[in-house]
């Protein structure tokens, strides 16, 4: 199934671009589950669009800014711009960005792999825990935790500078 | 986004400064103060008397009790705190690593809360 292999491959993508408009990764997440739900729904009738990948992120970002409107809680700081025609695919650079975030020094070091094989990976929290060898429940409240503390703290979406690597990949 | 950085030192880590000492970590700070406004990054500051000056208020349980003395979980009390404005917490602790408490205890960075219900 066509929905299942651009999962496969675009899922870490499209959740960094979405994510990194607003540092909240947990609501990204929801927004893409949505998408590819609606994905799920009308590919199979109307077929699979020339680029996947934008259709989901356009559902998405749609999603995201419906659910902050019925929140109320977030300023909305900017309009969502018109998704231009022309397909533009989601960047490496971001995927990047989400692995930094994952690996910040503000994160505990034991959540660095686990958030980073979540988001960027898209592996069940089920899954991961198992790996880990800790309860499933145990691990889904310390990435949910540590979702809240990047949202909340502000821990920027970006690649550091180059004479910050070592010090932020030693983590 | 504003940011607040509350100033932690263990008051015996501070009980070998003379009036001398004093005056110069005075200077240092105001540098630091200098340095933050600018930046445009300032928004307050306050060194504020020792703990053992301080009172404690709490309406918990329902009740309301006023006690002399600080509210003490580990040997570092409050002995100051910044506020600053910017972009994200990266910057937030390059400027926290660079105020003198940080050398001599722990400076505690908290994001506002403000803006988020």
């Amino acid at each position: 199934m066509r929905a299942a292999h651009v999962a496969r491959t675009a899922y870490g993508k499209l959740l960094a671009t979405l994510a990194a408009r607003t540092g909240d990764i947990a609501a990204a997440e929801d927004a893409l589950a949505d998408a590819f739900l609606s994905a799920l729904r009308t590919w199979p009738e109307r077929g699979v669009p020339d680029n996947p990948e934008g259709w989901l992120l356009k559902v998405a970002r749609n999603r995201h800014v419906d659910q902050r409107r019925k929140d109320q809680r977030l300023a909305i700081t900017d309009e969502v711009p018109e998704m231009p025609d022309t397909p533009q695919a989601p960047t490496l650079d971001n995927r990047l960005k989400l692995m930094f975030v994952c690996a910040h020094p503000a994160i505990d070091s034991r959540l660095h792999t686990p958030l980073m094989l979540q988001t960027v990976m898209g592996v069940d929290a089920v899954d991961i825990a198992r790996a880990f060898l800790v309860p499933a429940t145990a691990m889904a409240q310390r990435l949910v935790r540590a979702k809240r503390k990047i949202r909340d703290a502000g821990i920027p979406f970006a690649v550091p500078e180059p004479e910050q690597f070592a010090e932020r990949l030693s983590a | 986004m504003r940011y607040t950085f509350l100033l932690y030192t263990d008051p015996a880590d501070l009980a070998h400064m003379t009036q001398d000492d004093w005056v110069k970590e005075k200077q240092v700070y105001g540098a630091y103060i200098g340095a933050l406004q600018e930046a445009g990054v300032f928004i307050d500051t306050d060194w504020l008397h020792p703990a053992d000056t301080a009172t404690t208020l709490t309406l918990k349980d329902g009740e309301k009790r006023v006690q002399d003395g600080p509210f003490a979980e580990t040997r570092e009390t409050l002995g100051g705190f910044f506020t600053v404005d910017v972009p994200d917490l990266d910057a937030a602790l390059a400027w926290a690593e660079k105020c003198p408490a940080a050398k001599t205890g722990k400076v505690e960075i908290r994001a506002s809360a403000m803006n988020s219900v």
